[in-house]
């Protein structure tokens, strides 16, 4: 299990290294996909709870390194939302477009609503009228759009993972 | 005992983490401790500013091609615009001597009183909740927290916020249009007082509260809002943005303004931190 964890919060460390230095020029209303978070959800589904919870702290600890947010709150909201989805492994048989799709913005949903109680539990300014704007509206699009782009090499990461342990 | 650690060791390690990221939250705000942001942000801005340089690196290498054709023909006329320029180097140096003893005359250098360290901005903030700016300098440059931070656009200096975070070799700015962000203000032109906030995002207008109803008559669309100096942060007549709407209701007692920030926060790729000369005017 320790091999894919560090490949994957390796994967998803450098897709929010990525995030943060796109330039702004190629975003759409201030937002772009959240390829991190993609990773964190193919990886939980794939692997279970415990995977997909050390998968999104660590990823999520690395936004706290690149945020003004309070320390800790993407850790939080990742690790817990890595767990959650982790508890629906294997519950469906995803194809190759529409149901990576549909699990990835369920799980932004989930996303959502855990930032929006944690903000409110720490009392982040605004919190309410951030979530509620059309760059999340957007973000959740761009990230839905692009899932099955990053579904697709990560299902070939995974399965050149399984070989190796198949023949171990 | 054994059993029931085995059973339910997912949950356990996920309120461990959960446990730790409170501590994180806790602990962030206190200076005692060693704020392991400090460390993550000296880990995260090698890669950021490898990030960036290698894509500056690319992007000037297939620009340079293209430009080669055109650098040919660009040096044949700037021979002929050079000459042109060389008669005109002498006025300017005679304008600006000029220039230097109306500046000292008028006392503009000691008004200012701030020497400004430049940077160039490396990141921003991976997700959309929150608002940052992340320079190439930190504290072993001598960046502070809470200097200001300025741009130059279009040959003048606008405010782009304050800084917040410090790491070894680079910083973390709030900028003004981040809704954490109040800005002791006043409309330039009549002198107003007001309190400028943040809406949010870059995309949204900041908000400017508090100005008198006596404005009202001698304030238009398009007026600069300056920042007041009556905060020890920022000091006075830093452009902030101008002013895009104007609501007046009779039963409130102030009016409602709304500001587009001068800096256009998408084309940002310098910045210029404002250090003082004199300790104190910054605190």
């Amino acid at each position: 299990m320790i091999l894919p964890v560090i490949i994957y919060s390796t994967i998803a460390i450098g897709f929010a290294i990525l995030q943060s230095i796109l330039p702004v020029s190629i975003s759409l209303f201030g937002a772009i996909p959240d390829i991190a978070f993609i990773v964190i959800v193919h990886f939980a589904f794939m692997n279970g709870v415990m995977s997909g919870q050390i998968v999104g702290f660590v990823s999520g600890i690395f936004f706290d390194f690149m945020s003004l947010a309070p320390f800790g709150f993407n850790a939080f909201v990742r690790s817990l939302t890595g767990h959650i989805i982790g508890r629906f492994k294997g519950v469906i048989h995803l194809d190759a477009i529409f149901l990576p799709m549909a699990l990835v913005g369920l799980s932004y949903v989930l996303k959502f609503v855990i930032s929006m109680l944690l903000g409110l539990v720490l009392g982040v300014d605004n919190i309410l009228s951030r979530l509620f704007s059309i760059q999340t509206l957007v973000e959740l699009l761009l990230t839905i759009v692009v899932t099955p782009l990053i579904f697709w090499p990560l299902r070939l990461i995974r399965d050149l993972l399984s070989q190796r342990r198949a023949y171990r | 005992m054994r059993e029931f650690l085995k059973r339910h060791s997912s949950v356990i390690v996920l309120i461990l983490m959960l446990i730790t990221t409170f501590l994180g939250m806790w602990f962030s705000g206190k200076t005692a401790i060693p704020n392991p942001r400090i460390i993550g942000m000296a880990f995260t801005s090698f890669f950021q500013n490898l990030g960036t340089s290698t894509g500056k690196l690319i992007g000037d290498s297939v620009n340079s091609v293209q430009q080669l054709s055109e650098l040919r023909t660009q040096y044949e006329a700037l021979v002929k615009r050079l000459q042109v320029y060389e008669e005109k180097q002498s006025d300017i140096e005679s304008l600006r001597a000029e220039n230097e003893r109306l500046k000292i005359a008028l006392g503009f250098s000691s008004a200012i009183g701030y020497s400004n360290l430049p940077a160039q901005v490396i990141a921003k903030d991976p997700g959309i909740l929150f608002s940052t700016i992340t320079i190439n300098k930190g504290f072993n440059d001598g960046v502070r927290r809470d200097m200001p931070v300025i741009a130059i656009q279009d040959g003048q200096q606008g405010l782009v916020g304050k800084v917040q975070e410090l790491g070894p070799s680079s910083a973390q700015i709030i900028p003004v249009f981040d809704s954490r962000s109040y800005l002791a203000a006043r409309i330039d032109k009549n002198r107003f007082e007001g309190l400028v906030q943040g809406g949010g995002t870059s995309l949204i207008d900041l908000q400017m509260l508090y100005v008198a109803q006596a404005a009202k008559t001698s304030t238009g669309v398009g007026d600069l809002v300056v920042t007041s100096g009556l905060n020890s942060i920022f000091p006075p007549n830093l452009i902030i943005g101008k002013i895009a709407t104007i609501e007046s209701k009779a039963y409130e007692p102030s009016l409602s303004l709304t500001v587009s920030p001068f800096v256009e926060f998408s084309k940002l790729e310098y910045v210029y931190l404002l250090v003082s000369k004199d300790p104190g005017v910054v605190q």
